[in-house]
């Protein structure tokens, strides 16, 4: 038995070497072309962004659906690296409707951060370009901006003010040689001009006992060190409170804290939620953080979107091989297992990816098709979809575009 | 009258005498009834005093008899007190008799003293409102402060050495099932000296866990970061030396170990550390990382060597091939099979999980976590796993053992503690981890706050703090590890036998139903 659960892994690895060894020995040579091909490239994305006094109707658009907050629509976000070019998000749609929770997992390197960091404009220039796609976001004063063309100037009227975003590690996103105080009025004096230092710290003061901190006024005083992570987090999340945002995108907030810590933490987000009446973008590994929280998942797998629907959906029914694999791999506290099932290998190279489905080496359902190209998401319920070709029958989502929009039911 | 006090005025120093008389007796039993005898004679005596007391009519002779009633009296405590910690064994050791009373009479010393002090303050508190001027009263306040800090680090340490030389002599029986037996374990790192070099200040990081591990089962260890997991595992190993307590590994004792014993035992131990970035040297190829060890104890004959790695290799996932690669080729699954496979080289009885899951993705978790557990079928390991995530624990161990600050709260089979968890810290535990799956809601316990400094832990039950179900006693005594059900320990008032504590208890419960 042992041996025959074993070849598959090691008929995959050796795929995987081959691979490997193409993209890890270049010539001095080949690397100095690649490396000034991306400089021109790259050049251009910037100066695109960097022009000034640009006419609104370049970055204004219209949402497709209005009770949606954002719409991702076929995001592609590459890095030009000296290696080759990376293409962490490669083609991702999907919604987050109003007042709700919108989960996105994966695992490390399969471009749900970079999807977050899209939304914010900040992926690491001048390497990591939005090359194609829209990030429709509906602001509060009615308009509606397409942020994949927004430039840098009005992009921070935005970033921070309706979108904010807490950090995975609270100690590397707080500034050391400042204290909480002086961090959190920087955010209300930058972005509602004309307010009075009092009233920032007051403002700042209401938010710290908001986010349940004991006194308050006293770790207004202090230093991110003399705090422990927990309320560093609750600092973060404060902070990100600040200007009453309509969208959080929460990175991984709880993975750096304890269980008894991150239960804390995730009941203060859902309290915050409800409060704000916003929506939260929650990125985890964690099934189990998801499973909690959301309301719609999308899950991820190598840059593209494997599956997404609501959460009872993906948990209850799963259809994609990797979801039911990532699933069957996680122990439980409520069940008994004697064997955890393993989903052989792992994720390919993000350098010259397969032309096939990305999962086909490790998967243990595929079959002829699977060879074939890329499959496209097929929809299986109204929020439903899958891009595996067990489901070729199933009508594509891409057809289907107007009437599918995910949200429509809420 | 006279006669009688001068009679006790012999006897009350009674404790050189004592010893004098300890070392000629020689059957334990004896010795103990001795004893017990003594303390029936002083309590007797003390009750004789009294009446003497309120007999007399002489301002003088009243005067005698009060200052030989407090002598007799605090002896009797050293001698109740001291009693407390003799066994049968301890007590064949004339030495350890008189060290133990010793400390206690220093211990009472001290407790007379404050006393004394405060009977002063209390006296000039009568007057207070014209004698005493703001000032003196703030300085007996202080001096009041100050005398009780003492008496509580004093008694403290004085009673933990006691305790240690307890332990010492406490009998030892080795189970052949057993691979390992950790009796008392505490490890404490200085963080304070004094100018003369005496610690003031202990981290304790570790304080009095023991625990048996029977061989091919796995342990799993799981508390808050900075409870003292891994330097449990740490100090098993013997990486630290020890502040107090034994680790017998297969019965022997690894502390008495000289250093050159100790590295022909090193093998049968080892350790897989939480990140397999860090824990790998760069500049050695994978056949040398797995095989230095094996070449330095020479484990297996040179010309048989390399099929010996190349076995190795293969019963952990890694091709043959990989053999001359270097680390920073593979992923993170992979190193941590070449970690296991550096471990298992040696041909170890057990090997200490330091966190060998937490820094991989999902689906490499349970890789190396099935690796881990067909080498255990394999090779009969005994694993201790450590680890903070408590699916993981609960699907790989057989036994748990939950620490908190530095104390091992509960402990017992894997379904004792989750189909029956006792300790409301792991109860609460329990509750907060999430479940994947979006119909199952747990009845949450959030606790409150963070975990208290190791440095500075608060008084009586370490927990209370943050208990939802604190008692007034938890605020005062340190809870006792009891045996509840076999096999399953707690450290709780709730589920101590004492009367004086179920009383409290079912106080607490009226007044919670009110």
């Amino acid at each position: 038995m042992a041996k025959n659960k074993k070849d598959p892994v090691i008929e995959v690895k050796e795929i995987e070497n081959k691979k490997y060894k193409n993209a890890m020995y270049m010539s001095n040579k080949e690397i100095r072309a690649i490396t000034k091909e991306n400089f021109k490239i790259t050049k251009a994305f910037e100066k695109q962004k960097r022009r000034k006094n640009v006419p609104e109707s370049e970055y204004l658009t219209e949402m497709k659906d209005p009770d949606n907050i954002v719409e991702f629509d076929d995001l592609h976000t590459y890095f030009f690296t000296s290696a080759g070019v990376v293409k962490a998000v490669d083609g991702v749609t999907f919604n987050i409707p109003r007042h709700s929770i919108v989960g996105v997992v994966g695992e490390s390197g399969c471009g749900k951060s970079v999807t977050s960091l899209s939304l914010m404009q900040l992926v690491q220039a001048p390497t990591g370009q939005i090359v194609d796609g829209a990030i429709r976001f509906a602001s509060t004063d009615g308009k509606c901006y397409d942020i994949s063309k927004v430039p840098t100037n009005q992009m921070n009227d935005i970033r921070g003010k309706q979108i904010s975003m807490i950090f995975q590690e609270p100690m590397t996103s707080l500034n050391p040689v400042f204290t909480i105080g002086n961090q959190l009025d920087e955010v209300t004096l930058l972005h509602i001009p004309g307010t009075s230092k009092e009233k920032a710290k007051q403002m700042s003061i209401a938010m710290l006992d908001k986010v349940g901190m004991a006194m308050p006024e006293n770790v207004y005083t202090r230093y991110p060190h003399q705090l422990s992570g927990g309320m560093r987090q609750r600092v973060m999340i404060a902070m990100s409170l600040l200007c009453n945002p309509q969208l959080i995108i929460a990175d991984e907030p709880t993975t750096a804290l304890d269980v008894t810590i991150q239960a804390q933490i995730l009941d203060l987000l859902r309290e915050i939620k409800t409060e704000i009446n916003g929506s939260i973008m929650l990125i985890t590994h964690d099934l189990g953080v998801i499973a909690e929280m959301a309301d719609y998942v999308v899950v991820m797998y190598a840059g593209r979107i494997v599956e997404q629907g609501t959460a009872e959906e993906i948990f209850l029914h799963p259809k994609h091989p990797y979801t039911i694999g990532l699933q069957k791999s996680k122990p439980m506290v409520t069940k008994d297992v004697e064997r955890l099932y393993s989903i052989p290998g792992s994720v390919p190279n993000p350098i010259n990816m397969p032309n096939y489905c990305y999962f086909r080496d490790r998967c243990n359902k595929r079959f002829k098709t699977c060879d074939g190209a890329y499959p496209e998401l097929r929809k299986l319920s109204k929020h439903h979809n899958v891009a595996c070709h067990l489901y070729d029958d199933k009508p594509a989502v891409n057809q289907t575009k107007d009437d599918n929009s995910v949200e429509e039911a809420k | 009258m006279n006669k009688t006090k001068k009679d006790s005025n012999v006897k009350s120093p009674s404790s050189a005498k004592l010893t004098s008389d300890a070392n000629t007796v020689q059957s334990k039993p004896k010795r103990l009834d001795y004893y017990d005898n003594e303390i029936k004679r002083l309590a007797e005596k003390i009750e004789i005093l009294k009446d003497n007391l309120a007999s007399a009519t002489d301002d003088k002779q009243k005067a005698a008899i009060k200052k030989d009633l407090l002598k007799t009296k605090s002896t009797y405590k050293v001698k109740v007190e001291s009693r407390t910690y003799f066994n049968p064994i301890l007590v064949k050791d004339a030495n350890n008799v008189n060290f133990i009373e010793k400390q206690m009479r220093q211990i009472v010393k001290l407790n007379r003293n404050i006393e004394r002090i405060k009977v002063k303050i209390d006296v000039t508190k009568g007057n207070t409102d014209d004698d005493i001027d703001d000032k003196q009263k703030k300085i007996n306040k202080s001096k009041l402060a100050a005398l009780n800090a003492r008496y509580d680090f004093e008694t403290d340490s004085r009673r933990d050495v006691v305790k240690q030389i307890v332990e010492i002599q406490q009998p030892f029986k080795h189970d052949k099932s057993n691979v390992l037996e950790v009796r008392n374990l505490r490890m404490y790192f200085p963080l304070q000296k004094s100018f003369f070099g005496r610690t003031t200040l202990n981290l304790k990081a570790v304080d009095n866990v023991s625990f048996d591990l029977k061989r091919g089962t796995t342990l799993g260890v799981v508390g808050e970061s900075g409870c003292g997991k891994t330097t449990l595992g740490r100090t098993i190993l013997r990486l630290y030396d020890v502040t107090g307590g034994k680790v017998y590994f297969k019965g022997t004792d690894l502390d008495k170990l000289s250093k050159k014993e100790m590295r022909e035992m090193r093998p049968k131990i080892q350790m897989i550390f939480q990140d397999p970035y860090s824990s790998l040297s760069p500049r050695m190829s994978v056949g040398e990382i797995i095989g230095e060890a094996v070449k330095e104890h020479n484990l297996v004959p040179k010309d048989q060597y390399k099929d010996y790695i190349f076995r190795i290799m293969k019963e952990c996932g890694l091709q043959t091939h990989y053999y001359s690669r270097y680390p920073h080729e593979f992923s993170g699954g992979q190193r941590q099979r070449i970690c296991i496979a550096r471990s298992i080289a040696l041909n170890p009885d057990l090997i200490v999980c330091d966190e060998p899951v937490s820094a991989l993705d999902v689906s490499i978790q349970a890789q190396v976590i099935n690796l881990l557990k067909d080498l255990q079928a394999q090779k009969h390991l005994t694993y201790i796993f450590i680890s903070h995530d408590l699916s993981v624990v609960k699907h790989i161990s057989d036994n748990i053992a939950v620490m908190y600050v530095g104390d091992m709260v509960e402990y017992g089979t894997e379904k004792q503690i989750f189909d029956n968890p006792m300790h409301p810290y792991t109860k609460a535990l329990l509750s907060a981890v999430p479940v994947p799956d979006p119909t199952v809601h747990m009845k949450r316990i959030i606790l409150e706050g963070d975990i208290p400094s190791p440095a500075n832990p608060p008084k009586g039950c370490k927990f209370h703090t943050r208990c939802s179900e604190c008692m007034p006693i938890c605020k005062k005594v340190t809870p006792k590890y009891i045996e509840y059900e076999p096999g399953h320990f707690v450290a709780c008032h709730k589920y101590s036998q004492t009367e004086g504590i179920k009383v409290v208890e079912k106080k607490s419960k009226t007044s919670k139903t009110k």
